[in-house]
């Protein structure tokens, strides 16, 4: 079973309010101290992905838009198992909207060829947008199913658990596939320092837009149907009234004065 | 510029009952409605709709749209799609609301993409710019640190609307609207993922995203046991029992009732957060509530930055005290 999993770097979504910063041309800047990973949701992906090679054969492929030539991304996210990676950079593709990225992912996943399942994360940790997964399936033809928390392969088939508002569905797909990743059941395993070491040695391949054949007019009708306007930090006006008292106890009842003279018990 | 027209919304009847998002799409709709000059229509999808019509009406549609099909009782990816391609070229609305829900994350991306258009994932706010008449679209990101403002260059612009963030109006049986029942022509509605089962949580007690007020504890818990003390204090106030990702991931509590922007939405009256730092993942999903409340032993914790009334200490030494000056007030 050969599986494809998309993989995005993000700056790390616990890094504090205090980190971002909107840049000169509107875009997000996030502080230096701040350290790049792999996107929570991906993680989810890549080891659902282990897992099913791990018990049907194939390989794990990983394939990643990025905005610099640099492969060690990669080379670290192949030490928990997986098997290849490819990585698409190219000018034409800077700044572009989800649409546009799935068009990239979608070309360098036909390049690939031959997939049975491919999986991604059910929204980018940095943007939770939610969008690339679901349109690489459209670009490629492919059934998808979204927020899924478990993958199970029956014969040629797949059963998934997606969730929806207050329980589960499972849904029996034909394959290929795409799912997009929800976190609640796949905790990505660790490398050993053995793992990290012989990752070095796994293949990544490198590919510009001319390789996987983009367009340049599809791409340009694609990034251009969304503006982003402008982007901001939102400034919270709440200002915390902090109920004292002499001992604990005392400021617990103060509270709950102070919340049924607000009239709100 | 093409010349679509007006703005829909996709309506959600299961069981033949309109939702709550129903109801808040409709009312962002009518409020951008009466800013543009435009009409409100509520396309409802599913299987024996009749009354879920004048529902809609009741709550602001002018027109509501039905397809009523067997095949089309729950949601399934590619018949819904179908569906919602074929309306959206029939009837060329130039703004399109879709709930962002469990079906609207799976249907809106392949939608937009399918009609040759833009989406606006997940927006918390929307806008129509003064002098152009657009529409814009606010949607958080890098968690809710930054808000960003997006706008459509194709139509219809397709925008996800995050639960809880938009004022349903007041029903009102009094409006009036038309009912248009749609035949698409699209023969037999197949998906190729098909639904094998449901299987859905049972509640004991007051909905999480229902309830009015909400109890709500963190990794400060320390322990399931902690838990009962919320439990309690949730009983008397008539509220729900919440969780951080932090409980819910240290196996404390079960995962169905994460507050945040990968866990619910709520937007209670009161929201009393114990033990929890107040990260912006899950200030996402509570922010919204009319008082939040933090206890917290920690002064510096974020959550005093984003609560209006808060007290500095052990929990366990704060909460028993508070919940029997709740139950003196409550029952005086
Ligand atoms: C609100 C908003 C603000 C933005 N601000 C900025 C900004 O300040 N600066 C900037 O440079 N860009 C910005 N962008 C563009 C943004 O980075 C692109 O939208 C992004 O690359 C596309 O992915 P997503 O984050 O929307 O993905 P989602 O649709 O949320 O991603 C879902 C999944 O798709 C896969 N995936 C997504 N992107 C990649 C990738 N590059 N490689 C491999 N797999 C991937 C992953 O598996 C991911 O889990 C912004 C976009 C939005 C919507
Ligand atoms: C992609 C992504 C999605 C996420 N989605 C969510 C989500 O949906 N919901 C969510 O909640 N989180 C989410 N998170 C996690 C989030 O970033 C935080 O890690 C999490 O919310 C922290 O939970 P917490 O506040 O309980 O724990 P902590 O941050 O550890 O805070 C515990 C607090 O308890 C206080 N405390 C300790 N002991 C006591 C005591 N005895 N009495 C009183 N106070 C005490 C401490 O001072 C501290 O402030 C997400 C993270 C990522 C990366």
């Amino acid at each position: 079973m050969n599986i494809i999993a998309t993989v995005k770097q993000v700056p790390d979504p616990e890094a504090p309010a205090g980190a971002f910063r909107i840049g000169p041309d509107d875009r997000v800047m996030v502080s230096p101290t701040v350290s790049s990973v792999l996107s929570p949701y991906d993680e989810s992906a890549v080891e659902a992905a282990l897992q099913l090679r791990d018990a049907h054969g194939g390989k794990v492929s990983l394939v990643c838009l990025g905005t610099e030539p640099d492969d060690s991304f990669l080379h670290e996210a192949m030490a928990t198992g997986a098997d290849e990676a490819y990585l698409v950079v190219d000018d034409m593709f800077q700044n572009g909207d989800a649409f546009a990225t799935a068009y990239a992912l979608s070309k360098a996943i036909a390049k690939i060829g031959e997939y049975d399942l491919i999986v991604c994360g059910r929204q980018a940790s940095d943007t939770d947008a939610g969008v690339v997964g679901s349109v690489i399936a459209e670009s490629l033809g492919l059934p998808s199913a979204t927020v899924i928390r478990k993958i199970e392969v029956v014969g040629d088939k797949l059963n998934a658990e997606r969730v929806i508002e207050d329980g589960i569905e499972v849904l029996e797909l034909p394959l290929p596939a795409l799912l997009t990743m929800t976190s609640e059941l796949y905790t990505l395993r660790y490398a050993s320092v053995m793992d990290i070491m012989s990752a070095s040695e796994k293949p990544v391949t490198i590919w510009s837009a001319s390789d996987i054949g983009a367009d340049a007019v599809e791409l340009d009708d694609l990034a251009n149907r969304s503006i982003l306007r402008k982007q901001f930090i939102p400034v919270s006006q709440t200002q915390c009234e902090v109920i004292g008292g002499d001992s604990a106890q005392e400021a617990a009842a103060n509270l709950a004065q102070a919340l049924r003279s607000r009239k709100v018990i | 510029m093409s010349d679509n027209s007006g703005i829909m919304i996709l309506a959600e009847a299961p069981n033949g009952k309109i939702t709550g998002l129903t109801t808040e799409l409709l009312g962002a709709g009518r409020r951008i409605a009466d800013i543009a000059g435009e009409k409100v229509s509520a396309l409802a999808v599913g299987a024996g709709l009749s009354g879920v019509e004048a529902e809609l009406i009741a709550f602001g549609a002018n027109t509501v749209y039905t397809v009523d099909d067997p095949s089309l009782g729950r949601y399934t990816g590619d018949a819904y799609l179908s569906v919602l391609e074929k309306v959206c070229q029939q009837l060329t609305p130039r703004i399109l609301l879709i709930g962002h829900n469990s079906t609207g994350r799976d249907l809106a991306p392949r939608l937009a993409f399918r009609l040759r258009t833009g989406l606006a994932p997940d927006c918390v706010d929307l806008q129509i710019d003064n002098s152009t008449g657009a529409l814009v679209a606010i949607k958080p990101a890098y968690g809710g640190n930054v808000m960003a403002m997006l706008a459509s260059k194709s139509q219809p612009e397709v925008v996800t609307v995050r639960p809880k963030t938009q004022e349903p109006l007041e029903r009102d049986a009094g409006r009036s609207g038309d009912v248009v029942k749609l035949d698409l022509g699209l023969g037999t509605l197949a998906s190729r993922a098909k639904v094998l089962d449901r299987i859905m949580h049972t509640y004991t007690g007051i909905k999480l995203e229902d309830a009015e007020v909400v109890v709500s504890g963190g990794r400060g818990i320390g322990g399931p046991e902690g838990f009962k003390l919320l439990e309690e204090l949730a009983r008397s106030l008539n509220g729900a029992v919440g969780a951080s990702r932090a409980a819910v991931d240290a196996g404390w509590v079960p995962s169905d009732m994460q507050v945040g922007i990968t866990g619910k939405i709520v937007s209670p009256r009161l929201y009393i957060a114990v033990g929890i730092s107040g990260s912006v993942q899950h200030m996402a999903g509570c922010s919204r509530a009319k008082t939040i409340v933090a206890i917290n032993k920690d002064s510096e914790a974020p959550i005093f930055e984003r609560a209006h009334l808060g007290v500095v200490g052990d929990y366990k030494n704060v909460l028993p005290q508070f919940h029997e000056t709740c139950r003196e007030l409550l029952v005086g």
